[in-house]
């Protein structure tokens, strides 16, 4: 029943992350200003579905819009014309494309002409938003469209969030303190002499065997969405095994910190990840510790360890690093499916670690 | 953590350390890459059209239009650098409607999955609008950009002389690869000419450098200006060597990759020909030798394990 409620309040936390920090808003507003039914104007930015919708980051680059003009209607729409105000704040740039666009400052003006019924005609604009800026700003895309029997007057709002420097400066900071604190611990509790050289060789070699093959391994297969599952299920299940068979506080939080440091070499990882690492590691280990130093003894054990890992490393990923380190908002949605999958993968990796620790109970270095 | 087991862990971290630095990662993944080398050159009484973007969008399929200007188009290639190539990605291109057939290898690969296709699209491609349209199988990547490069012919112009380099060489601090150069064979001194750079992974504020033979043209021309991590760019030059070698100069940057680079002057023969040099094959990939490495220690350990139980 303990345990129970454990997990239970594990995942209603981890679902309610990504949603209580989403960024996106209804920002889609669309003002019908003539009795005109014929067109329908809309506005996708970026053009990436994955991504947050109608959300650009201060200081990322050149980000393409697509307005679609569609005719509803069942006659030919005759001479129409597309006039869209840019706000101050973005700057624009207009790609060849087949449309005949005609820039003035913050004012496009595209001449399309006829469109048949039921068509659709498209229009393309490089969008970049500002370097900085204080706090989040909504900005408004007005787009009025008009031809000869009417005229639609539309306005698509657009929410610039500034680079989330706070979150890098804060990020940083606990990445030091929680490394100074790992290393105050380690030294004040003698947690480094409590591990044995064959130990510290287990930890060695299973950070290998995650840091250098299966991240290979990985490279070497598309899953798509499931992409993910080709790391996750063997890192979480070779982490099981590294907890039974080394069975000492901060195994976790080691054997992440090793897997860094194999990754720096072999592959270049930056070393900007050691926060992200040693975050997966502090929670597993966090968690021994709640559950009273059980080193995955148990199958539910094994699966809450596997299950806290892949989350902790899902939403640091999609939350922090995406934002801060690439200027992208994903999707909330699309954040929620890869946590789904990671957890998925956090649990097959939980159930595939006990069994083979319980295996290899026995066969200690 | 007492002397002993200190003198006996201490060494063995290290070596562990030692044997996997012993393999750099410039062998251990998808490699340096192919400096550009010239696969097209020639004179022709017309020009030659390059444009390209938008960047990594992350959309899929991504579209791009061309305008090609008016002539028959004698020679046209396109370029599709891609981020976080893996094996068993694919990608579909279409030209004008014209689906190509589906790509599983890239041309060029380098550094960790920057990766760059070529395809000849002579014959598909028309002065006019044209349209590109790039669907692509690759979770977690995607184009930096197309960028097309085609030589047109019309007569009423005056003949000029091209080169078009080609490659992906994989500039970076983690591979510790600081400079590469690309060469453009029998260019005419005094010539005037406009040289067009294709570079992706460049990043704003990372000052690289540009140098065509020992004179500076472009300081941080990787700037993510004509796209996200992509960047086309061209420069007025002078041609001053009968053989131009252009240099690009790593810098600050963490990554860049030269893509393409071609140089189009004036000719100083009416003599139109074209040569097309043959595609420098990729390099095949092959397993690591650090994760053969690894896997051989693991399987040991294993082994000497179960020896001991038995004993």
């Amino acid at each position: 029943m303990r345990y129970a409620t454990i997990i239970a309040l594990l995942i209603i936390s981890i679902l309610l992350v990504p949603v209580s920090v989403s960024v996106e808003g209804n920002t889609i507003t669309a003002e019908n200003t003539a009795p005109d039914q014929a067109l329908t104007v809309t506005m996708d930015i970026p053009l990436n579905k994955d991504m947050a919708v109608d959300v650009l980051v201060a200081g990322h680059s050149w980000e393409r819009a697509r307005i679609n003009i569609e005719n509803n209607a069942d006659e030919t729409l005759t001479n129409v014309y597309v006039k869209v105000e840019v706000p101050e704040y973005v700057e624009i740039s207009i790609p060849t494309q087949p449309v005949s666009i005609e820039q003035t400052d913050q004012a496009i003006t595209a001449t399309i002409g006829d469109i048949e019924p039921h068509g659709l005609v498209t229009i393309l604009l490089d969008v970049k938003p500002p370097g900085s800026i204080e706090f989040k700003k909504d900005v408004v895309f007005s787009i009025t469209a008009t031809h000869d029997t009417g005229e639609l007057v539309s306005a698509h709002q657009v929410r610039i969030i500034p680079p989330p420097s706070w979150v890098t400066y804060l990020t940083i900071l606990a990445s030091l303190l929680l490394f100074i604190g790992i290393i105050a611990a380690v030294k004040r509790f003698g947690i480094l002499e409590t591990f044995t050289t064959v130990d510290l060789i287990t930890i060695a070699l299973i950070a290998a065997l995650i840091a250098v093959v299966f991240r290979y391994f990985s490279k070497l297969v598309n899953l798509g969405w499931f992409d993910g599952l080709v790391i996750a299920i063997p890192t979480v299940a070779l982490m099981i095994v590294a907890l039974q068979m080394v069975r000492k506080p901060g195994t976790a939080t080691l054997l992440f910190t090793v897997v860094l440091l194999i990754s720096m070499v072999i592959w270049g990882s930056h070393i900007m990840w050691l926060g992200f690492y040693l975050l997966e590691g502090v929670t597993v280990d966090l968690l021994v510790l709640l559950f009273k130093m059980d080193y995955a003894d148990r199958r539910l054990t094994a699966v809450i360890y596997g299950v806290a890992r892949s989350a902790t490393a899902t939403l640091v990923f999609y939350m922090l690093f995406a934002p801060v380190e690439w200027k992208i908002y994903y999707a909330t949605w699309y954040i929620l499916l890869q946590l789904g999958i990671a957890c998925s993968g956090g649990l097959i990796g939980g159930l595939l670690g006990y069994e083979t620790a319980v295996k290899m109970s026995g066969a200690r270095l | 953590m007492n002397i002993k087991k200190s003198i006996i862990a201490i060494p063995v971290i290290i070596g562990i350390m030692l044997v996997l630095s012993m393999f750099p990662p410039t062998g251990g993944w998808q490699g340096d890459g192919t400096p550009l080398y010239t696969i097209a050159e020639g004179v022709v009484d017309g020009g030659v059209y390059v444009d390209g973007g938008h960047g990594y969008t992350y959309e899929n399929p991504y579209v791009a239009y061309f305008e090609v200007p008016e002539g028959a188009v004698n020679y046209a290639r396109l370029y599709i650098p891609v981020w976080n190539y893996d094996d068993s990605d694919t990608m579909e291109v279409t030209v004008n409607g014209n689906i190509m057939a589906i790509r599983e290898e890239p041309d060029y690969n380098s550094a960790w999955g920057v990766a760059g296709y070529c395809c000849n699209v002579t014959g598909l491609v028309h002065s006019g609008m044209n349209e590109v349209s790039v669907n692509s199988d690759n979770p977690g990547g995607g184009p930096y950009g197309v960028a097309l490069v085609a030589v047109y012919e019309y007569s009423s112009m005056p003949p000029v002389r091209f080169w078009i380099n080609e490659g992906n060489y994989a500039l970076a601090y983690t591979n510790r690869k600081d400079t590469t150069t690309t060469t453009f064979s029998n260019s005419i001194p005094g010539k005037n000419a406009t040289l067009h750079t294709l570079l992706v992974a460049g990043t704003e504020g990372e000052v690289d450098e540009l140098y065509l033979g020992s004179e500076l043209i472009g300081r941080d021309v990787g700037r993510s200006a004509t796209g996200k991590y992509f960047d086309l760019h061209s420069f007025e030059i002078t041609v001053k060597e009968p053989e131009t070698t252009l240099r690009f100069e790593r810098g600050d940057e963490g990554y860049i990759h030269p893509i393409i680079a071609v140089l189009v002057s004036g000719s100083d023969t009416d003599r139109e020909y074209m040569e097309i040099h043959e595609q420098r094959s990729v390099n095949g990939n092959s397993v690591p030798v650090s994760v053969i490495a690894v896997c051989l220690i693991t399987l040991a350990a294993i082994l000497l394990k179960f020896r001991r139980g038995r004993s």
